[in-house]
């Protein structure tokens, strides 16, 4: 049938199956939408509003011993502006109400007799009081109190071993340049991920795969032809978001682009992978969006994006090797903060090419398994 | 082709089938419904392996070269599969691709075609937009794209109108004429007629195969009617009715008025029964079936209600309402992925976020670089170690080692410890220690600073001279033991519900306008309301099972307290439910499309539930167009109340702000549904 020996067979009908899935995309605006700016959009509000710097927690002060001494202690507390003052009580009593009723989440007790205690250098015992329901402000409230009593106590004498830290790749700790990559990539799982796995099934629903599977197409090239145009499609959504991570949210390039390249390929491969092996699962749209679901979140959520794996339990940090999200954004952060490369992270990008390739294959054979 | 044989499981769909088709031929292939005649098709185009028996078609066999048969044949399905979104010259030349034609092979043969079936002008319509005739010809042509020797059209002419018909016959004669052979199955006795051969399926069975005639002659014995004009159907209608027992013929031409009544007296019986009308699609079929176990179907709601005895506004509305609800519950109950979702998402989720999701690891590994080098420097080594949430994974002599150990991710900070560290220490001189920390995760970094700040201190402390003068003494309320899981639960539980409530109701309505049987409710009386309260009732329950068990898992595995009211709880998970559920209503309404409900649902609901609402990140530390923004967010006022009831015993009056918020949440989204819905149908 086709005499044409310059280009074979498989590569004529793979780039036919390419120019029509760009072509549908294409038409549909409303989904080109969807797939370019809503990644954009996300990133920006999101990177905006991911903060995990802990300051200005609402404290209520009680100072019971009035002196100059206590009010000096008081305001040099609140100086660094980790704990602000919301509300001063006379008594205990009052300010743990307003801890109740959730207008403040810590509040610091000065005893009566502050100043003579520390003038004569006796243990003065101050309270600290913290709202434990959010831990992470408890913990920082706690420590920046505790710090700065424990220096008081010294009495400005030098302490016996003091602390210089020194912090690589991001000195000031601001959230952003580490969170704003892993944020990128999540979009990327739901614009891949999801748009191949409900993509293929459609086809099923609508009747147009049957149509398809009596060409002589392999199911490598049928694939195949499905995972290029949303590759490409995430590479453009990728670079768009690097982009824009660079420009607003100040996140450095310090590695190889040619490194980045490889691993968003790999990275790639496997959340569209993942998109069409659920599509073999699902008969209707709807049964792809939840197996996509099903996929996505534990992804998202056991990425170490949000919350840094090592904080997981043990048994379950294996379980993100077979994360190819928690591969991904590990890659990002070093690559694009320490300009790690494949000398670094060779691991890395073989974890992603191992996984996407098992979901590529699986899910051909899956497919052929179905058509049988 | 002999002796064919498919099994699905114990089914036998073909049971030894052999027959032989000439070149040029065409031949008819008949059968009632599920007599396997699709199945037949389907493995001799290839999609399907026969279970045994060997076929050869134009010359390749079907078992060891499918590859090869496809390339041979066309292939129209009895559904039109062809891309709706594309024009029609572009499906043309996706197919040519598909079979491997080069470009220009393809343009050339998209003018054959074009002459073939008569495409003259429609090149560039869209495939969609065109009346269905058209479309099985575009479908036909597709087909023939790489000039197949055989083609298997299977039920081509279903639902197309007569001329159209006659004009499809038209082209499958001129085909046969070039020396195609044409497959084609058919339901229309005078389409088989000009078929040249037919053979005939019963039950997985060829019982016959025979030229249309001699059909005729040996299996319908006795005379053999044509009946033309006007008049046919009434006439089968008599026909059939002097069949019947004629009690039954009376009832069925008994006057309008008085069905109606009987129907209503029965709805009027039976309150779930709002699903009136069906009787009168279907007269005669749901007679003497028993009521309860019918379907609920609420689309196909009849223009009147029963008349008898005239039922209330709010009695009707009720009905109504109760038929939508059951319909949807009908839905979900058919395709229980929903329901994976709906009832397995929460509880996955609620133990992704109660043990893996936690700001507070106790474990960071670290190196040493010991510089020094003495018994006194391996000591403060130690006690550095052994105190706080640390793990020593080397101890190193060059800089360089721990900043590569850094860089692969194997520790997270590096502690130098300097040269005479150890004498200036018991000497009493002040040393300071540095410590390297890996900055591309400013969550462990930040703990690790705070750890190892505090390990510092405490030896400093217990090497000092002096006793301090301050003894701050640090309590911790409500979550002493600092879970993460006590903050995280409430928070997932918001999200959930979230999650839950938009996605499901938006692809649930969304279907119903992609499948247009969104239109077909509109042609009945049911009023928006109705349509909006029955559609939201099923989920609404969805959402509070969800609610209870999140609560009850959260309790069992983490502890989760209830310290407040449980009515509290419900009730500020239903207005939010109620809530997301217009949101999902909405989005569904605006887009139609399953995709974009899906995509502008997790845009909307589920990353503003996650990032905006206080449960990961405190709303006080968001920016200010951020901040202002999250009061919009209906998840912040849950997330504040479920963990001020939950661990902390709130009452009404700590948090009726929030009941409040989620209130004209669900009042602004149901309105704006309710109203845009009114807006599409006019």
């Amino acid at each position: 049938m086709n005499p044409d020996r310059e280009m074979p067979l498989w590569a004529a009908q793979l780039a036919a199956l390419i120019r029509k899935e760009l072509l549908q995309v294409g038409a549909d605006t409303r989904l080109i939408r969807m797939l370019v700016l809503a990644p954009i959009i996300q990133l920006l509000v999101f990177g905006t509003a991911v903060n995990f710097d802990v300051d200005a927690v609402p404290t209520a002060v009680v100072d019971q011993d009035q002196t100059q001494t206590s009010r000096g202690d008081l305001d040099e507390l609140l100086a660094d502006g980790t704990l602000k003052q919301e509300m001063a009580a006379s008594d205990p009593a009052t300010a743990l109400a307003a801890m109740d009723h959730g207008d403040v989440a810590a509040v610091v007790i000065l005893p009566h007799g502050y100043a003579a205690d520390r003038l004569r250098h006796r243990p003065s015992p101050v309270q600290v009081v913290v709202d434990g329901t959010d831990a992470r402000q408890s913990g920082v409230a706690a420590s920046a109190a505790g710090r700065f009593f424990a220096q008081v106590g010294r009495d400005g004498a030098p302490p016996a071993l003091r602390l210089e830290p020194r912090i690589l790749a991001n000195p000031t700790l601001d959230t952003q340049p580490y969170m704003v990559p892993g944020l990128a990539a999540m979009t990327l799982v739901s614009t891949t991920t999801l748009i191949a796995a409900m993509g293929l099934t459609r086809e099923r629903e609508v009747g147009t795969l049957e149509q398809v599977l009596v060409t002589p197409i392999s199911a490598w090239v049928l694939l195949l032809g499905k995972v290029l145009p949303y590759v490409g499609l995430g590479l453009l959504s990728t670079a768009l978001s690097l982009g824009a991570g660079t420009l607003w949210f100040d996140v450095p390039m310090r590695g190889s682009l040619v490194f980045l390249l490889c691993a968003t390929l790999a990275y790639l491969l496997s959340t569209v992978g993942a998109g069409l092996m659920v599509a073999t699962f699902a008969r209707t749209q709807q049964q792809a969006f939840m197996g996509g679901f099903f996929f996505m979140i534990p992804a998202i959520l056991l990425s170490g994006n949000m919350t840094p794996v090592i904080a997981m339990p043990e048994w379950m940090q294996p379980v993100t090797w077979a994360n190819p999200l928690r591969w991904y954004i590990e890659i990002l952060r070093a690559n694009l903060l320490e300009g790690s490369s494949f000398a670094d992270l060779w691991v890395h990008l073989v974890a992603l090419l191992v996984i996407g390739g098992t979901l590529f294959v699986a899910a051909v054979r899956r497919f052929r398994m179905n058509l049988g | 082709m002999h002796a064919l044989r498919r099994e699905f499981g114990k089914f036998v769909a073909v049971d030894d089938v052999s027959f032989h088709v000439e070149q040029g031929e065409i031949f008819g292939w008949l059968g009632a419904n599920g007599a396997g005649k699709s199945t037949t098709i389907r493995m001799l185009i290839g999609v399907l392996q026969p279970t045994a028996g060997e076929a050869m078609v134009a010359g390749a066999s079907i078992a060891s070269a499918p590859r090869e048969v496809k390339r041979r044949i066309g292939y129209m399905s009895q559904r039109f599969s062809l891309y709706p979104d594309l024009t029609v010259r572009q499906n043309l030349a996706f197919f040519g691709g598909a079979y491997g034609l080069r470009a220009p092979q393809i343009a050339r043969r998209i003018d054959a075609v074009t002459e073939e079936v008569d495409l003259h002008g429609l090149l560039d319509t869209q495939t969609g937009e065109l009346p269905g005739g058209t479309r099985q010809r575009v479908a036909l042509g597709a087909s023939l794209i790489h000039e197949p020797r055989i083609v298997f059209l299977d039920e081509p002419t279903a639902g197309v109108d007569p001329v159209s018909r006659r004009r499809f016959w038209d082209l499958i004669r001129r085909l046969a004429g070039e020396g195609v052979t044409v497959f084609v199955t058919t339901h229309h006795l005078d389409e088989a007629e000009q078929c040249a051969r037919i053979g005939l399926m019963v039950d997985g069975r060829l019982v016959a195969l025979d030229s249309p005639e001699g059909l005729a002659r040996t299996w319908v014995p006795g005379e053999v009617y044509r009946v033309t004009g006007p008049g046919v159907h009434r006439a089968a209608e008599a026909l059939r009715a002097a069949r019947r027992p004629p009690g039954r013929a009376v009832r069925r031409r008994a006057p309008r008025a008085r069905r109606r009544r009987a129907h209503g007296r029965r709805a009027a019986r039976d309150p779930r029964r709002g699903a009136a009308g069906r009787d009168r699609a279907h007269p005669g079929h749901a007679r003497g079936r028993v009521p309860g176990r019918r379907p609920a179907r609420g689309g196909r709601m009849s223009a009147e209600q029963p008349a008898l005895k005239p039922a209330g506004p709010v009695e009707r509305f009720v009905r109504r309402v109760w038929a939508m609800a059951r319909k949807e519950v009908a839905h979900v109950r058919r395709d229980p992925a929903m329901l994976y979702l709906a009832i397995g998402m929460p509880l996955l989720l609620i133990l992704i976020f109660g043990f893996g999701v936690r700001f507070d690891a106790d474990d960071l590994p670290v190196v040493v670089v010991d510089q020094d080098r003495t018994a006194a420097s391996a000591d403060l080594i130690d006690a550095w170690v052994a105190s706080g949430d640390l793990r020593l994974v080397d101890v190193v002599t060059d800089v360089e080692e721990a900043r590569r150990a850094l860089r692969s991710n194997r520790s997270v900070a590096a502690l130098i410890v300097p040269p005479h560290a150890g004498a200036d220490l018991d000497r009493g001189d002040p040393v300071a220690v540095q410590l390297l920390a890996d900055g591309t995760d400013g969550t462990i970094a930040n703990m690790l600073l705070a750890n190892a700040e505090a390990i510092t201190q405490s030896i400093a402390a217990s090497r000092s001279r002096k006793p301090p003068a301050v003894l701050p003494s640090v309590q911790t309320r409500y979550n002493p033991a600092g879970q993460s899981a006590m903050f995280m639960l409430p928070g997932t539980i918001t999200y959930v519900l979230a999650l839950v409530s938009v996605l499901l109701t938006g692809l649930a309505v969304a279907r119903e306008w992609e499948r247009g049987s969104m239109e077909q409710l509109f042609a009945t009386s049911v009023g928006i309301p109705e349509i909006v309260f029955g559609k939201l009732l099923p989920y609404l329950a969805l959402g509070a099972l969800d609610v209870l068990l999140a609560l009850a898992l959260g309790a069992a595995v983490f502890q989760l307290p209830l310290r407040g009211s449980l009515w509290l709880v419900a009730l500020g998970s239903l207005l939010f439910i109620v809530g997301m559920l217009g949101q999902g209503l909405f989005i569904s309404i605006v887009t139609r499309s399953q995709m974009l409900a899906t995509q502008l649902g997790t845009l909307s609901a589920m990353l503003p539930s996650l990032l905006l609402s206080g449960f990961m990140f405190p709303v006080q530390n968001l920016p200010l167009p951020l901040w202002l923004l999250s009061h919009l967010v209906p998840a912040r006022y849950l997330v504040a109340l479920l963990r001020a009831v939950l661990l902390k015993g709130a009452g009404f009056t700590d948090v009726w702000l929030d009941l409040l918020g989620l209130l004209a949440f669900a009042v602004v989204t149901v309105g704006a549904s309710a109203a845009r819905f009114q807006r599409r149908i006019v």
